[in-house]
């Protein structure tokens, strides 16, 4: 495993990172003993940094994932978790959005303790642009005040954003001060837009953290859940192309790791799993170069989704 | 948060013996008006709380209607229309229907047809190619018979996003199951496709149909499609004649209980939202 500098954060992270979304349920029902092994699994592969939110499964991947954790000594692994988006347990829809100064102090109190730490090395403020940007301004002010407050204050060690929207991350990168950046969906086999940002984060050394290499399921042979925006007919397109890999013997979704991860402009590539076996898996596929050739010829394939934007 | 309950496939009308001349003997009980109000109660006591109407008539007026209706109801998330899709001036009734957001698909009921190969025809399919345009799916209504010529209009629009209404309507009052199930199976190998689970107490007999009866059938489309290419509807009102609406629903949950949580979540409605693209 690879170790890189993010950003000015002074943390040395693995190139590969585990989201902790899997946890709760959001790609499907989880048996909590596979969760936490899944977790130690990627902490003995060299995985040494963990991402999570309130929102993922309303809680419930926070509590996992500190349950995964607890026992081992915190300076083995660096964790994230978000503020602002709150989500009622056993699903992913329903969210409130709340960027208050009191909200987020309070929220983190939560989040300390279903995790058993008093102390975060990045909070992300998240999903800003979700029902319709009504509360982005909010975020930006109010909500981003509180989080860099609390790093005055020595509680969280960085500052940063999860959103999608790539108007919102230039605005954020060049009108903010910031730690680091959770990207997902735009460096994955569909969409490379994270690019974009580079020249930026890298003049105001901004720590970009790649997330969702499968593009939040699209590009797994099992398609994404029901509550992804994307539409029949992009779906399909995703499905061709990973039927496509599996005519050649190979599989999309280890095209689509390995491309994601494997970037060496990226420090960080998160990816989600809660299966011990999937998570070495990513591992072994993340260790191995990428065949080019197939790579030219899926994203041939993907040219009618290629930089489409989702509304989530 | 349970997830929504989306009837994809239901009807609106004010009776007419002349708009409506399909209404044979026997079915007296639905010659008469079926509007927005009854919709809401019947669906509500159901616990479906989404539908999508699907045009009656073929005439641009009933597309107008129901957009109307649409428009005006928080249950009816989505129209499927009706436009002279062999003319030529179709692009233009397109275009001004198509910037209404409740316009979902159109269809033509092709199994009314004389020509059993009317699915084929040059200015029909013109007509079609329009549609991905518009981001417009297409409902196919079919008997079991035009199956085969289905297959072959199906692949010449590869990237049109299609639905078969009620299961291509086998012949379950005879019981038979082929050569149905092996040229569903075939038409179901196209992932541009999708099923609705609706019309079938229709296909059986009206007033002695059994579950038990239906249950093979729903197995052969269960098996062809998978359920996350399935979606419930209930016909209503016409399924009237042989069902209650609340009896249909219920036994369409007891015929797919052996699939997970998620599978029957897509067929009871997370199907019909991402093809139909309902919010």
């Amino acid at each position: 495993m690879q170790y890189n500098d993010l950003g000015k954060t002074g943390l040395k992270v693995s190139r590969l990172g585990l989201g902790a979304s899997a946890l709760g349920g959001v790609y499907g029902a989880v048996n909590e003993a596979d969760a936490i092994k899944a977790v130690h699994v990627a902490l003995d592969s060299g995985i040494n940094f963990f991402d999570v939110a309130p929102a993922y499964g309303g809680t419930v991947s926070e509590t996992v994932l500190g349950k995964a954790l607890r026992g081992i000594s915190r300076d083995r692994y660096f964790l994230s978790t978000k503020v602002g988006k709150y989500t009622k347990p056993g699903s992913y829809g329903e969210d409130t959005l709340d960027y208050s100064r009191a909200r987020i102090r309070a929220s983190l109190d939560e989040s300390a303790k279903r995790l058993g730490t008093d102390y975060f090395d990045i909070i992300h403020i998240h999903d800003i642009e979700y029902q319709n940007r009504e509360h982005t301004e909010w975020a930006l002010q109010e909500g981003y005040g509180s989080v860099l407050e609390l790093k005055g204050e020595g509680r969280i060690g960085g500052v940063s954003f999860g959103i999608y929207p790539m108007d919102l991350w230039q605005r954020i990168f060049s009108s903010l001060e910031l730690d680091a950046g959770l990207v997902h969906n735009h460096y994955c086999l569909n969409d490379t837009r994270v690019l974009e940002l580079m020249p930026l984060a890298k003049a105001k050394r901004i720590g970009v953290i790649n997330a969702s290499p499968f593009a939040c399921g699209l590009l797994t042979d099992l398609g994404a859940p029901a509550w992804h925006p994307a539409d029949a007919q992009s779906r399909l397109v995703f499905q061709s192309a990973a039927d496509f890999c599996r005519r050649r013997g190979t599989s999309i979704a280890q095209l689509a790791l390995q491309f994601a991860s494997q970037n060496p402009a990226i420090p960080m590539t998160l990816f989600s799993a809660a299966d011990p076996a999937l998570v070495k898996r990513n591992v072994e596929w993340h260790e191995q170069p990428y065949d080019e050739m197939l790579l030219a010829e899926v994203r041939a394939l993907l040219q009618p989704v290629r930089d489409k934007q989702w509304s989530y | 948060m349970p997830s929504d309950q989306i009837d994809a496939h239901h009807h609106l009308w004010k009776y007419s013996s002349k708009d409506y001349p399909w209404m044979s003997e026997g079915m007296e009980a639905i010659r008469c008006d079926f509007l927005v109000d009854d919709l809401h109660q019947t669906l509500s006591e159901a616990g479906i709380n989404g539908a999508v109407t699907v045009q009656a008539r073929q005439t641009l007026i009933e597309t107008d209607w129901l957009l109307q209706l649409a428009s005006a109801s928080k249950i009816v998330r989505g129209v499927v229309g009706w436009v002279p899709l062999v003319k030529s001036r179709v692009h233009d009734d397109l275009e001004r229907l198509a910037s209404n957001k409740k316009l979902k698909a159109v269809r033509h009921v092709i199994h009314d047809e004389p020509d059993n190969f009317f699915i084929l025809r040059e200015d029909f399919n013109r007509g079609i190619a329009l549609l991905e345009r518009f981001k417009l799916k297409y409902d196919i209504l079919i008997f079991e018979r035009h199956l085969p010529q289905t297959i072959a209009f199906v692949d010449r629009h590869p990237e049109q996003i299609f639905v078969v209404d009620h299961i291509a309507k086998p012949r379950i009052k005879d019981g038979d199951m082929e050569p149905w199930r092996r040229a569903l199976a075939d038409l179901a190998r196209r992932q541009n496709i999708y099923c609705k689970l609706s019309g079938m107490v229709t296909e059986a007999n009206w007033s002695s149909w059994t579950e038990s009866e239906l249950q093979p059938y729903v197995d052969v489309v269960l098996t062809a499609f998978g359920p996350k290419r399935i979606m419930f509807g209930s016909d209503w009102p016409v399924l009237l004649v042989a069902s209650s609406y609340k009896g249909w629903v219920e036994t369409v949950h007891r015929m797919i209980r052996s699939l997970s949580d998620d599978e029957q979540q897509w067929i009871m409605g997370q199907t019909a939202k991402m093809v139909y693209e309902l919010d």
